[in-house]
Order: structure tokens, then sequence, then C-alpha cells
């Protein structure tokens, strides 16, 4: 069986063009909202720092450890603020980026570029079941 | 428009792209994206067909971009834009970027060290673009760094595109035979022999594809990474654009074209030749872990253990031939962290020249340290501490040197400085020369445990520690190497913190010669009268080191005698230096003896083991004493931990013997020690110290004529220091006041212990250097000599003598007079030009200015306070050393000189005398 709108040619090519339109905007539309939630239910996993962690900077899995002596500990991201490089090495006093050398200091403000941007700090929190701390990417 | 022999470029490029996609779905077989690295790793270590098609997907897919590039610059010169369709050239003008992603996504694939950074570095950069920008960098590459929507991306999505449009345009499915066979032939015969390398992590050098270097060197330029991606957004724009062009534009067009081409050619260039780790200039070749690694890939290979052999969580061929080797000692078993997370090399090569490239045979050393034991997972942290500390410097040794040969003010002599920097200036050759062996930068270039003759070697110089097994696989390597026989020795020397007394010893027999004299050994200044044959002297009596150094048996440190090692008293942060950098020794130094010997009457300072810093906990945990844990430590009058002085719940201390377990009773300090405010001032040295190893003076000189070697560059030099010395002594040590850092303000001095440090005359002349005259200095230098023993020198050995004073050696008379008495002083050696005896530090009775000492903050006893120590000399000229009427000196010797007998005669003119004076010789 079909069913024919009585629609002259000039009409029908204008609707199946709207038509298309719309089918193609709304899969477009709906690709953008699953790339979204993809993008966002990927954040990244909190870091724990044992009660130990050494004095000075250190690299504990994604983070950048930063302990004086015995006083309060800092974290940043060990991701570059520049193009998000993993941060794997310390040297010297300095926090160094391997990609692109963009250098940071220890309480992570930038000595030289390319990053123009601080290192991220990361939230601390006491975690009473080691005793040491877990630093996790503040809301 | 170039015709080869096997067709077009065009039908080069396409065959490159078919060979690369045929190869890639062969090697498609054993990867798998979930474990990229370790698949490949698997691939290169034991899998040599599939290593073939690995290299053969790589090779054609490089001839394809190059030759790609090659066929579209040879049709633009055409120019062929105009003959192709608007809707083929604008597909033609996006399958280059999509080659560009294909080629890209590969590289990602391989999941190591340089592809994680890399996929991280793209998406990010594309991610920056606004608005699309986020979403397309999720469409192509997810959002967590995930290889398996890059494999399909790669695989399928841009495969396919790339193939559709190129089909379209050259309107046929399959490239010609001859192309095919041509590039297959080629492309085979380089993957037989080179296989791009995977980079492990340890390099610290991070780079991305050949093609992407320009643009790792444009990120790294720009502070704006979006004028990079627009950049390529914009070229691929121009090249769709060219077809629209007037043919006069169009063809300015494709210069500019081609000389941005050219341009970032060699910022590629410039990239792979001239970048090192962090993207700092480091000239040379490219020989990083991730390029291709020349070396046949069917070479016999032996028999591979199935799994592989795994380290630090990733595959390591090492181990495949190095098995069974022991003695490292747990913390550094090969089983668990391998062995080129220390020695490098390429754990993904199993045939030896290839595997040994690379290679630090002797890791630790200052120099790469930060690579092998100080790298992230290790000891990150401890590293830059001891190449900012005192061995690592030699600051002091510096600083004085300078100031001695006039080249440094005393102000300047304090300023933290590195032996590294070294000049040329006389004081600073005759460092190179003399001195700058014993430093913990000193390369170790040979196997062996370090002894007088092989010094430094960074954390080796104190943490390698070779057993005698290990000491007899290294002789027979050594043996067969000769032969040419040798395989690597099983037994390796353990890293540990087992460190004995030899580490120490190796430096420390210098100098002050603490090392020696704590064990009770004293340098003879040339062997015994009559030796014929060094090897001829009792052993029981004589020690032979180095150089034919010979060395006599005298008291030793009493600690030595109760076996504690030199680690027992002196602590990880104290050695290895708290991450400052000091100026001198003393700034490096945090222990001392009332540290385990609480003062007489009072309990040893103490902390609960829960505040233990981390690194003390660590250490606790890899010392594995038996027996229950401490509740307390002992620690320093600064704070810091002593793990091995514990403390029980009664407030008993005891010392562990940090090597063997065991433990020692920690007495306090007799009574007598804090009696009274006669000997409030004094060290614990300055009574405990049995002998210290003086030598009253030498001459320096330099010959221009000589042959010397420059310790810092381990090289021959001309012109030679010549060091004459005078006899070595083994005497009581000279007393003397230091300056102690003051307390809420207040200036503090301590009575300590001295010996002549440098009596000499500089031949400054024979240097050239000015003045022109030779230099002639007195200085003694604070020295702890390290012979401590429980009973304290005689009274009199300081009260009445000119030594310990400071006169140096002579005879010391106190006569009677009707005035009250006097003190003489007649010098046993001859009198210098400047007025006083070769060996003396001040005069009789007298004052010293100018350059006193190696150090700012110390000084002889002055005018008074000799007056006042041989007011109680007089005493003893008639009084026992044990009587009561001593015995009270000390707790109130001015109520006791009050009370004396109208027998008693004082010097003349001390306190609480008459009359008179002393008087000088
Ligand atoms: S990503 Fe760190 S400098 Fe570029």
């Amino acid at each position: 069986m079909s069913f024919n709108l009585p629609l002259s040619e000039p009409r029908r090519k204008f609707l199946r063009k709207v038509l298309s339109i719309a089918v193609g905007a709304s899969l477009a539309g709906l690709l953008v909202q699953m790339l979204r939630r993809e993008r966002e239910s990927k954040s990244p996993a909190p870091v724990s720092i044992p009660p130990d962690v050494s004095a000075g900077l250190t690299i504990i899995e994604g983070a950048i450890v930063y302990r004086e002596g015995e006083g309060p500990i800092r974290a940043y991201a060990a991701r570059c603020t520049h193009l998000g490089c993993r941060i794997d090495r310390i040297a010297g006093d300095e926090i160094v980026c391997p990609c692109h050398g963009s250098r940071f200091r220890a309480d992570g403000s930038v000595v030289t570029g390319p990053a123009t941007k601080p290192l991220i700090a990361l939230r601390i929190e006491p975690d009473p079941k080691t005793g040491g701390w877990i630093a996790r990417a503040s809301a | 428009m170039v015709i080869t022999r096997w067709g077009t470029l065009g039908d080069l490029a396409t065959a490159a792209f078919v060979v690369a996609v045929v190869s890639g779905v062969a090697v498609a077989v054993p990867y798998e994206s979930a474990n990229a690295y370790g698949s490949l790793a698997a691939i290169l270590l034991g899998n040599p067909a599939a290593v073939f098609f690995r290299n053969l997907h790589y090779w054609s897919a490089q001839a394809c971009l190059v030759l790609t590039l090659a066929h579209v610059w040879d049709r633009l010169r055409a120019p062929a834009e105009q003959r192709i369709p608007r809707g083929i050239w604008l597909r033609l003008a996006i399958t280059l970027p999509v080659l560009l992603f294909l080629m890209l996504s590969g590289f990602l694939l391989r999941g190591d060290a340089d592809a994680r950074q890399a996929l991280r570095i793209v998406t990010e950069a594309i991610a920056q673009v606004p608005l699309v920008g986020p979403l397309a960098a999720t469409f192509a590459f997810g959002a967590a760094e995930r290889l398996d929507l890059v494999y399909v991306q790669h695989a399928a999505t841009a495969t396919i595109v790339v193939w559709l449009f190129v089909v379209e345009h050259a309107r046929r499915l399959w490239p010609k035979p001859a192309a095919i066979g041509v590039v297959t032939l080629v492309a085979g015969a380089l993957s037989l022999f080179l296989s791009p390398g995977l980079h492990d992590g340890s390099d610290p050098v991070v780079k991305g594809p050949w093609y992407f270097l320009g643009l790792q060197e444009i990120l790294h330029w720009t502070p704006w990474p979006l004028v990079a991606v627009l950049g390529g957004v914009a070229v691929v724009a121009l090249l769709y654009g060219l077809r629209a062009m007037r043919p006069d534009r169009a063809m300015k067009a494709k210069g500019a074209l081609l000389v941005l081409l050219a341009a970032y050619g060699a910022l590629c260039a410039v990239g792979a030749f001239l970048r090192g780790a962090n993207w700092e200039l480091a000239p040379g070749l490219p020989t990083g872990a991730g390029n291709p690694i020349a070396g046949f890939v069917f070479a016999a290979k032996p028999e591979l253990p199935v799994p592989l052999p795994v380290a630090m969580g990733r595959p390591e061929g090492c181990l495949v031939c190095h098995r069974g080797v022991t003695g490292l000692g747990d913390a550094h078993r090969p089983e668990a962290v391998g062995c080129a997370s220390c020695h490098g090399g390429d754990t993904l090569a199993l045939d030896k020249a290839r595997a040994h490239a690379r290679m630090v045979a002797i890791p630790g050393n200052l120099s790469t340290a930060m690579a092998s034991c100080g790298q992230g997972a290790c000891h990150a942290a401890i590293v830059p501490r001891v190449e900012r500390s005192l061995m690592a410097t030699m600051s002091g040794i510096v600083g004085i040197d300078r100031m001695v040969f006039g080249e440094a003010t005393p102000g300047e002599a304090l300023k933290p400085v590195h032996v590294k920097d070294l000049g040329q200036t006389p004081a600073d050759s005759h460092l190179r020369q003399l001195c700058a062996l014993c430093h913990l930068g000193a390369a170790k270039d040979k196997f062996g445990p370090n002894d007088e003759g092989r010094r430094g070697g960074g954390c080796n110089a104190c943490h390698l520690a070779y057993d005698a097994k290990a000491l007899e696989a290294l002789d027979r390597y050594e043996r067969e190497k000769k032969q040419g026989t040798a395989q690597a020795p099983t037994a390796h020397p353990a890293l540990s913190l087992d460190i004995g007394n030899g580490q120490c010893f190796s430096c420390h027999s210098r100098s002050g010669r603490i090392a020696t004299s704590y064990e009770g050994w004293h340098e003879l200044h040339e062997p015994p009268a009559g030796t014929k044959d060094l090897a001829g002297l009792s052993p029981e009596r004589y020690r032979i080191v180095e150089e034919d150094r010979v060395f006599e048996r005298v008291k030793p440190d009493i600690h030595h005698e109760r076996g504690l090692d030199c680690i027992d008293c002196h602590t990880s942060i104290e050695i290895m230096g708290d991450g400052r950098t000091h100026a001198r020794k003393r700034d490096q130094l945090r222990v001392g003896c009332t540290d385990c010997h609480a003062p007489a009457g009072k309990r040893l300072a103490s902390m609960p083991a829960s505040s233990l810093d981390p690194e003390s906990k660590r250490i606790l945990a890899q010392r594995k004493w038996s027996g229950p844990a401490a509740e307390r430590h002992g620690m320093t009058a600064g704070g810091d931990a002593l793990v091995n002085v514990v403390v029980d719940s009664t407030g008993k201390p005891a010392m562990v013997r940090k090597r063997a377990g065991d433990r020692r009773e920690l007495k306090p300090t007799a009574r007598v020690c804090v009696e009274g405010r006669g000997h409030e001032r004094l060290s614990c040295g300055s009574c405990h110290t049995a002998w210290a190893p003086r030598c009253n003076s030498c001459h320096t000189a330099y010959d221009p004529a000589g042959k010397g070697f420059d310790f810092l560059t381990n090289a021959d030099v001309k012109g030679e220091w010549v060091e004459k010395l005078g006899p070595f002594v083994a005497d009581l040590p000279t007393l003397g006041v230091r300056g102690l850092p003051a307390v809420d303000g207040k200036a503090r001095e301590s009575v300590d212990t001295f010996v002549p440090g440098m009596i000499m005359t500089l031949d400054i002349p024979s240097m050239g250097g000015k003045p022109a005259q030779s230099v002639f200095r007195r200085l003694y230098a604070h020295l702890e000599p390290h012979t401590t023993r429980r009973e304290a020198r005689t009274c009199k050995s300081c009260h009445n003598d000119p030594v310990a004073l400071g006169y140096g050696r002579g005879e010391l008379r106190y006569e009677r007079g009707t005035g009250g008495g006097r003190w003489r002083f007649v010098p046993a050696g001859p009198i210098l030009a400047d007025g006083l005896p070769a060996d003396a530090w001040t005069g009789f009775l007298g004052t010293r200015t100018g350059m006193l000492s190696t150090r700012e903050d110390v000084r002889p006893f002055s005018v008074d306070e000799q007056r006042r120590i041989l007011l109680v000399g007089a005493c003893l000229t008639c009084h026992e050393e044990r009587s009561a009427v001593m015995r009270d000196s000390v707790r109130d010797f001015a109520s006791l000189l009050a009370r004396r007998s109208p027998k008693c005669v004082l010097p003349a003119g001390s306190p609480g005398a008459a009359t008179g004076a002393g008087s000088r010789p």
C-alpha cells in the first residue's frame, strides 16, 4: 500500500530537504551529547599518598607531592598545564615537563614556559585508613 | 610529472599504503591494544617474524607519507589541480590530514612512554580549539587515554577514508603490481635490519614521531598551542584554495607552501638532532630508545622463557640472559627491579651488542644517578640531596684553600661552592691535583670496592658492598676477560644499608684521618728506621695502605673497641645532607656525644616511634633487627631521630648496632663532667680525645716543569704541585676556643680540640702568581680526631702543657719567687720569622691577630684565658691531680682560692694574687 500526499514536485523536494536536515541535525546533536557525557564521566582517579612520603618533591602516580620537612603536604596534578603531558621526573628543586620543557616551582608556579598557568593544585584529605592522605581533583 | 619504472609517485604512494594496510593486518594478530607496550615488547623479544611485519608496516607507512608529499608537490608543479573536479579536490585536501592522523595514531598505538605523552599532547591540543575542539578530541582519541578507540580509528575509520578517497582519485582499486613489488622489496629490506624501538620510560628524552618534531619545537616556543593547530588547518585550507586562485597567485601560494615545508623540515631536524631531555639543547644523533634500532631481525635468539620476565611492570629482556643474579639484597633484587632500571641498555633486545648499547656499566655516579638511583619510582628525593651535600661539593675545602692562597677573603670563603666549578687559578689547580679525588662526584669507572686509591662513585661510594662471593666473581670475570672468555658474573655486589667502615676509610684516611685514627692507626711520616721491605713489617703493629702509606698501631677510639661503625653515630640526613647547600662541614653535622650519653643525672632526649620521620621509618623497616620494636627512639639536639638509639619504658637507653642488630648499653656522662662551672665550656672531646695526628709544617710549591694529574678531568697536566710534609706525630691535641651557634641571641663558645691545620709556606713565586714572595700561613684547624677514650686526659696535660695551650712543644716551667710565681716557656724548636716556634698557634701569654685558623669562628686562648688556665696549673705543681683540693677546684675554684693556704704561691698578677705578672722568656 502506498500513501501519497498531494504535493507538487518543488514542495516535495523542499520537504525532503527539511526532513533530512532535521534528521541529520538530531543525529549530530545526539553525537555531541554522547561525546560530552563521555568527556564528563572521566575525571582523574584520586591518588593515595603514604604517611611516610619523603620531604621535598615526590611524584606519586598522577600527583606531584611537595612536603616541606615534616610540615604540611601539598599536591598538584602531575599534568603539565601546557598540553597535558604527564610529568614524571623532578629536576633538583624544579618540576620539569619532559615534552616541551616547561618548568614549575615547588609552589606550582611557572618558572619558564611554554606553560603559562601554574600546576593545578589537588585537594588533600587525611586518609584514616593509611594514616596518609588522599589527593583528588578539586571539584 | 615524475614517472619511474614502477609508475608515478602517486602509484608508489598508493602501493606503500596498500603494503602498510596488508602488513598492518598481519601485525594485528600478536598486537593487543589493551596491552600495547607489553605485546609489542613480547614481539620484539621473542617473535622475529612478527617483528618483520611490524617493521614492514612501519617502513611502508613512512614511505607512504614521504611519497604522498612528493606526489602532491609533483602534481602541484604541473599544475594539475585545475584538472581535478572540485569535490574530489576537496576530498584530496582532506586526505592529507587524515593520512597524518593515520601515521600519528600508528605511533600512539606503540603505547610506550613517547606515545603516551604524544597522546596526551594531541588530545589536549585539539581540545583547545574553541567549540568543536573538545568533542573532536574525544571522538578521535577518547576521553581517557584509551588505545582501543585509537586502534579503531586507525585501523578502520582513517584507513577506510584514505582508501576511499585515493581510489576515487586514482580511479583504480589496486595500484600497479610493479609499484607494490618495489615498495615491498625496499621496505622489506629495511625491515630486516631496522626495527623501531620502544621507549620504556627510563630515558628522560621524550620525543614524538620524526614528522612531528617540528611541531614539538613550535609548541616549545609558543605559549599559544592553538597557533600550531590553526596553522595546520590554514595549510590545508590554502591547499584547497589553490584550485580557485588565479594561476599567478596559485604559483606564489605554492612557493610559500614549499618554503613552509622546508622550514618545517628544518625544525624537525632541530628536534631530532639538537634536543635532549626536557627539550633542552643537547646536540647529538637521535639514539633514544624510541628510535629505529639496527640489528638483523632474525639473528639467533636464545630460548625464551614463557612467560617473559617482567620487572618494574614491563618485560625485561636482560633477565633472559642474566638469570640467577644474586647478592643485591632485598630491595634491589633483579626479579623486582630488573637490570635496566639501574644499568640502562635496551630491555627489548636479546642480542648482546644491541642490548648493551647505551648501557651504564657502573651506575650510581652522580653524573648519571638521577636517571638510575634517582628515577621517579626510586630515590628521587635523595639524589638531589646528595648532590648538594658536602661530600659532593667539598665546599669547605675549596673555600679554605682559596682563602689560604689569598684568592678569597674569609667572607668569600664562607659561601657555598662546588668542586666541579673549580677554575684554573693557583688555588684551584692545587685543589684539582691534591684534593679533587675525594668527593662523591668523582666518577667510579672500575668495578670493585672503593679503597684508598679508588674513591668517589656517587651512591656507590657508600652503598655498594662486595662480599667474598662478589669479589671472587669479579676476580674470575676480570681474569677471563683478559682471555676473552668472560661471562657476566652472577654474584653481584650488594646495594644496601650495610655500610662498613671501609667505605668511609677510602676518603677519610686522609687529611684529618678520622677513619684511621678511629681504628687506632697513626700514619708515619716514613717507614720505621731500618725497614727494608714494607711487606716484612709486623701486621699487628703496622698497616700498609695504598701508595705505601705506613700506619702504626696506637690507641683506637673506645667506640671502635666496642664494635661501633661510623654509621652507628652518623645519620642518613647528616651524611647525605638535608637538601640545603652548606658552605662548611660544621653546617651539615648534626650529631653530638650527648645525643647518646645523657649528662649525668638527666634522661636522654627521646621521641615516640610514631613520630619518626619517613626516612627514619623506612630505614628502620630495612634494618630488620630482631626483637620487639622500640617504643621510643633517641634524638639529636636538633630534633633528628636516631633510629638506632632506643629507650625502654624505664628510660634506659641502648644503642643498636646498625649492621649487627645487637645492643650496647648507653651510659650517661660521669658526674665530674657536669660538676661546677670550671669546665662548663669544655667539649667532651677536649678531655676524652686520646690523641690526634699532627703534622707541624709543610711546604707547598709548584713545579711548572713537572707532570701533574688533574683529578677533576682525569687527565695529565703540565705543572705539578709538590707537597713536602714535616714529621707526623700522634699527640694530645691543642685546645682552643670555638664559636657555637647562638642560643636565644646569646653567643656561646666551647673549648675544643685543635691541630696544626696548615703551618706552611706557599711558594707563590713558583706558581708565577702574586705576590712575588712566599707566603707563610700559621693556621690551626678544629678537628674531632675520633680517638675518644673513656678515661680523660690528665689535668696537667692541659693546665701545665705548652702544646695544649698552643705554644708548641717546649718546656713550660713554674718558678716561685718572692713577688709570686712566674711561668716560663722555652720552646723546643726553632723560632720562625713571625717570632713564634714552628709548631705554635699563639705566643706564650700572647695574642695573635689576622688569619688564625681554617675557620673564622675559632681562636687560641686569649691572654686572660691562658692566665686562668695557668693559675690552676700553678696549683697542680704542688697538689696531686686526684687530691681533694684539685677536686674542689673543679667545683668552685673561686672559694678554694679564697681559702688557700699561706703557703700557696700564685702566679704574679693572676686573679686573686697580690702582685706581679707572668713573664715571657
Ligand atoms: S606539555 Fe608540558 S611543556 Fe608542553
